[in-house]
């Protein structure tokens, strides 16, 4: 059986095709306003593959713009996806944290890809992606590096502002004081984390957990988000695919609501 | 100045304060805000104690309260949730603001303190029926104490707990007025750590530091000079000296402030032969905050500070999501302009720690008074 | 799939067509009364309806207008313009709306035939600070005779104080005597009537609402929203009765013929918070999945959850004073609670979609103790996220209906009926 996944997010679209539980090929656009990203990804992917449309039984789309794909066969929300790709990859997960560029969700799972209760963050940005992203742009950097740089802190910084508005002026009072950029985005991650972590606890948090999403690639927002659980967690080598891969295994499977 | 000095670092580390209360083996009685009657906890035996918020950024809270209401409140609740308030034997609150009031079933329901008690006192001010209401919620307080205390209240303990607090609220005046003078002996930044020891320390301990504060201010050398236009701080609740400091650092002299932290604490005595009869009505001929009517009142009241103070500018500080002062600050804004005052309304996180984008305003506003 | 973004309710009985002409006819009502020079009314807080109809007083209330002004995606225009005036963007949409509308230099034809100036502002804090804060504001714009009405928290729930009712009541009889300067005497055969009339509707309302418990539900909460007018706003009056008594049989026959909403009732649903005004469609959204909003806990304003033998005709203001401390939009949340462990166990529901309105300081806060009640007494799960019922500036109709999907969705497929 072969099954397309399209995650269709909010920074970036994202396709992945899985035959008989193999991932053959990934592809990731940044999503446009003309939606032009569905076309590109999944053109990307299927060249990569030899594949052509027709010959995939299934495909199910997922994320803010799944009902965009029109020849999908089927969606499935954000939430599903997010626990399926995850089971997928980790047995035994029972909370997955899913941090996306304008979403973070806390899921509360059977550890067999069954949501059992979830949470929503509120439409204020803070502890998302889109939070880190003009965080990066206040103090210059580049937010692949951020992760790395917080490495180097060697003080306590605290960003205590969720707002990003307030959270911006306070960086920029930090950068005046030249205290050191590391220690600065320790401290933003710092306070994404604790953001989620209240999300989390919400809904319980559980033993083996799982960050997945866009934001997981950043080391450093892991590496707190550990410390406030009081364990480690899984994190997938691509997370910002676990939800396009989520909804390639039920496409594989025949899932999701026509 | 050391008096001061003592004082500030109560405020900094309470723990001192907590362990000194703990050591004599007193229960401690968290509250908000200043419709709880202390003297009715402390005739129990115990320690009134208000709750103020920390500088660490709020986490748990926010699942609990949506992050759309004020933040000190969310940031109690927080320091609540992570074990920060385990000193505490109970919690008071009062029929005040909405974020107030909310913590009410969070609290009996999450934090589970052995007490969660809320008095239900009325919003209209200067009402007779508010005041036979008012006696029998404060009845019921005064049951409810002795029975947590174990504690009969009688009313000379009650007599005693009331002329203590009076002589605190008489001597944190008394220092307050200090800044009619120019050179203030005291300046507003000074002022809010004072006030706020006053309210977490024992009285007894609180009133002679106050004395020596009086005393050490009127040889004090190191007084400023400061021509700066005169300003009123008013609005939500400011329990840390940034913006104060800001204001007086940008040139500013702030003359006078109206917070639940400063003047409102003490600014009026509970007066009367009767300790019942007394506290009663100090509640009820009390408009405080916007969240009490009539606002005529209150009105009045910054007025007077205004002239007595001789105010040439407002402050009107509103904490995200404070909508008592957010409604109020449009109101009387529009009603001092009229009179010649300027008003000035800035809006930030309880934390203050968008006080960098204030920066800015704050200096443009006094400019614009010199 | 083309979908319009906003779309009127889907309903499916006769009378709520009535319920809805109830709304214009009374509008009209307020708007001849003034041209006929009788003072009208603001009225902000829930005041007991009851007493503007004893006393035929024509009332424009803050917690209806509002919403007449989103159904018409008008809501947003006048929030601006309070927000021109000072007011911030994070203050209640039912009050930067109102006060949009008032200061507004210019009112739209809509609005300005609905919208008669006001000759008295009465307000009332419950059941929240702002509630008394616009009116402040207003009376002082108008130049308006003022009038405070203070009522007590209610942290005992049922077993509420004594000396709380009585002092209600006694502001009760001050507002009377208040209303008294302006023509308006107190009439205590017309306020007994009054009572008795609500107390008569109360009992319609439970009838109608046992049958909405049955499955399929005869009756989902896009009729309900639109039938709570009567309830809410003309309680104390005839053509409410009457309404309620033709919905009740309407919804009777319904029940017995074993007609629901949807043809396979999959889901049952029940809406926390205020559903969006300006798309009251989005309560017929999840029915495409089998899925049924039977009904809103709005439904329940207005002291709805009062037993109605607990209203007593000759006591008329202490009846009200009763019927509106005990509603279970109390600053604190014993009543609300109550109402929550009551509808999960009557409604055999599967869900709680809830919304947090971004302005309001009340509801919001307490759907995470709802959540976590309901889950401990019957594992029930609630979703929660952002949506304000009155803005419709701050509408992100794909991110609400994707939550909406998600919740359906693992509902669906913890009954199994999904799972591959």
């Amino acid at each position: 059986m072969i099954g397309l996944g399209i995650d269709v997010g909010s920074l970036a679209t994202k396709a992945l095709i899985l035959k008989d539980d193999q991932i053959l090929a990934w592809s990731v656009k940044p999503t446009d306003i003309s939606r032009k990203s569905i076309p590109a990804a999944v053109d990307d992917v299927l060249k990569r593959t030899g594949l052509r449309l027709n010959e995939i039984e299934n495909i199910i789309s997922t994320g803010i713009g799944k009902k965009e794909v029109s020849y999908a066969t089927g969606t499935l929300s954000e939430v599903s996806c997010a626990v399926r790709g995850t089971a997928f990859l980790f047995t035994g997960v029972r909370t997955v944290v899913d941090i996306g560029g304008q979403n973070c969700r806390a899921i509360r799972c059977d550890g067999d890809g069954g949501v059992i209760d979830f949470a929503l963050n509120d439409k204020c940005a803070a502890g998302t992606g889109i939070f880190l992203t003009s965080m990066a742009k206040a103090l210059e950097v580049d937010i692949g590096e951020m992760g790395q740089l917080s490495r180097q802190s060697t003080m306590e910084v605290n960003i205590t502002s969720m707002c990003v508005v307030f959270a911006e002026s306070e960086v920029v009072t930090l950068i005046h004081r030249s205290v050191p950029k590391a220690d600065i985005i320790r401290g933003l991650h710092k306070s994404i984390a604790m953001r989620v972590n209240g999300l989390v606890h919400s809904i319980g948090l559980e033993s083996r957990v799982a960050v997945v999403g866009g934001v997981a690639k950043n080391d450093g927002v892991v590496s707190c988000l550990e410390e406030l659980f009081k364990q480690k967690v899984f994190v997938p080598g691509e997370p910002q695919l676990v939800c396009a891969l989520g909804a390639a295994a039920a496409a594989m499977k025949r899932g999701g609501a026509n | 100045m050391k008096s001061l000095e003592t004082m500030r670092r109560y405020v900094r580390e309470p723990q001192l304060l907590i362990n000194g209360y703990r050591a004599l083996g007193k229960k401690i009685i968290g509250y908000r805000c200043l419709y709880v009657p202390e003297e009715i906890i402390h005739a129990a035996g115990m320690v009134p104690y208000p709750l103020f918020g920390g500088p660490e950024p709020i986490s748990l809270a926010d699942s609990y309260l949506q992050p759309y209401i004020c933040e000190f409140i969310r940031n109690v609740f927080d320091r609540a949730l992570e074990g920060k308030l385990k000193f505490l034997d109970g919690l008071v609150l009062c029929n005040t603001c909405d974020a107030v009031r909310k913590m009410y079933d969070h609290w009996r329901t999450y934090i589970k303190t052995h007490l969660c008690y809320i008095i239900n006192n009325p919003q209209e001010t200067y009402s007779n029926h508010a005041y036979s209401y008012y006696y029998i919620e404060l009845q019921n307080f005064r049951l409810e104490m002795e029975n947590f205390s174990g504690q009969k209240i009688t009313d000379e303990n009650l007599a005693r707990s009331i002329s203590l607090y009076n002589e605190t609220r008489s001597l944190l005046k008394k220092a307050y007025l200090l800044r009619k003078q120019d050179p203030a002996a005291l300046s507003g930044a000074e002022t809010l750590d004072m006030v706020m020891a006053a309210m977490i320390m024992p009285k007894e301990e609180a009133n002679t530091l106050i004395r020596d504060v009086l005393k050490e201010a009127g040889n004090r050398v190191d007084r400023r000079q400061n021509s700066g236009p005169r300003i009123l701080i008013t609005g939500s609740i400011i329990d840390q000296p940034a913006l104060i400091r800001l204001v007086e650092e940008m040139g500013g002299m702030v003359a006078a402030d109206d917070l639940c932290t400063t003047s409102r604490y003490f600014w009026q005595e509970v007066k009367g032969d009767n300790p019942m009869d007394a506290l009663c009505l100090y509640a009820t001929q009390r408009c405080l905050c916007p969240c009490m009517h009539p606002a005529e009142k209150r009105l009045a009241h910054l007025q007077e500070l205004i002239r007595e103070f001789a105010v040439e500018g407002v402050i009107y500080f509103n904490i995200k999501y404070c909508d008592p002062f957010i409604f109020e600050g449009v109101m009387f804004k529009e009603v001092l302009e009229k009179t010649g005052i300027p008003v000035m309304v800035l809006e930030a996180g309880h934390d203050l720690s968008g006080i960098g984008q204030l920066k800015t305003r704050v200096q443009a506003f006094i400019e614009m008074l010199w | 799939m083309a979908e319009e973004v906003t779309s009127r309710a889907a309903t499916v009985l006769q009378t709520t067509v009535e319920a809805s002409r109830s709304v214009r006819w009374y509008y009209e009502k307020v708007t001849a009364a003034k041209k006929n020079n009788k003072p009208v009314v603001w009225a902000f807080g829930l005041v007991p309806r009851e007493i503007w109809h004893a006393l035929d007083i024509p009332v424009v209330t803050l917690e209806h207008f509002p919403l007449l002004l989103a159904a018409k995606q008008l809501s947003g225009k006048y929030s601006q313009v309070a927000e021109e005036r000072g007011f911030t963007r994070d203050i209640c949409a039912y009050h930067s709306c109102f006060l949009g509308a008032a200061l507004s230099d210019q009112l739209d034809a809509y609005t300005e035939k609905r919208f008669p100036s006001p000759d008295i502002i009465v307000a009332s804090n419950f059941p929240c600070n702002q509630e008394v804060k616009t009116p402040q504001y207003l009376a002082e714009h108008y130049k308006c005779p003022f009038f405070y009405l203070d009522a007590p928290i209610n942290p005992w729930g049922e077993e509420i104080k004594k000396h709380a009712v009585e002092y209600y009541e006694t502001n009760l009889e001050r507002l009377l005597v208040f209303l008294e300067k302006f023509g308006y005497r107190p009439d205590w055969a017309a306020l007994q009537e009054s009572v008795r009339l609500s107390q008569h509707l109360l009992r319609l309302w439970n009838k109608i609402v046992d049958y909405r418990k049955k499955a399929p539900t005869p009756m989902g909460a896009a009729d309900g929203y639109i039938c709570l007018y009567p309830l809410f706003q003309l309680p104390g009056t005839g053509i409410a009765v009457e309404i309620y008594e033709r919905l009740l049989n309407e919804v009777r026959q319904r029940a017995e013929s074993g007609l629901g909403v949807v043809d396979e009732e999959r889901v049952r649903l029940i809406w926390a918070g205020l559903p969006p005004a300006y798309n009251l469609g989005l309560l017929n959204y999840p029915e495409r999945y089998g899925a049924v909003v039977v009904q809103s806990e709005l439904e329940w304003i207005g002291g709805a959850i009062l037993d109605p033998e607990a209203l007593n005709a000759k006591k008329p203001l202490e009846s009200l004073a009763r019927k509106t401390l005990l509603d279970f939009v109390n600053p604190t949340y014993s009543n609300r609670i109550n109402l929550w462990k009551r509808l999960t166990r009557e409604f055999k529901i599967d869900g709680i979609i809830a919304v947090n309105k971004r302005g309001c300081r009340n509801l919001p806060a307490g759907n995470r103790l709802i959540k976590d009640t309901v889950y401990q007494e019957s594992r029930v799960p609630m979703i929660i996220f952002d949506l304000d019922g009155v803005d419709n500036r701050e509408y992100d109709d794909a991110q609400v209906k994707a939550n909406i999907d998600t919740f359906v969705e693992s509902l669906l497929s913890k009954k199994g009926g999904r799972k591959q």
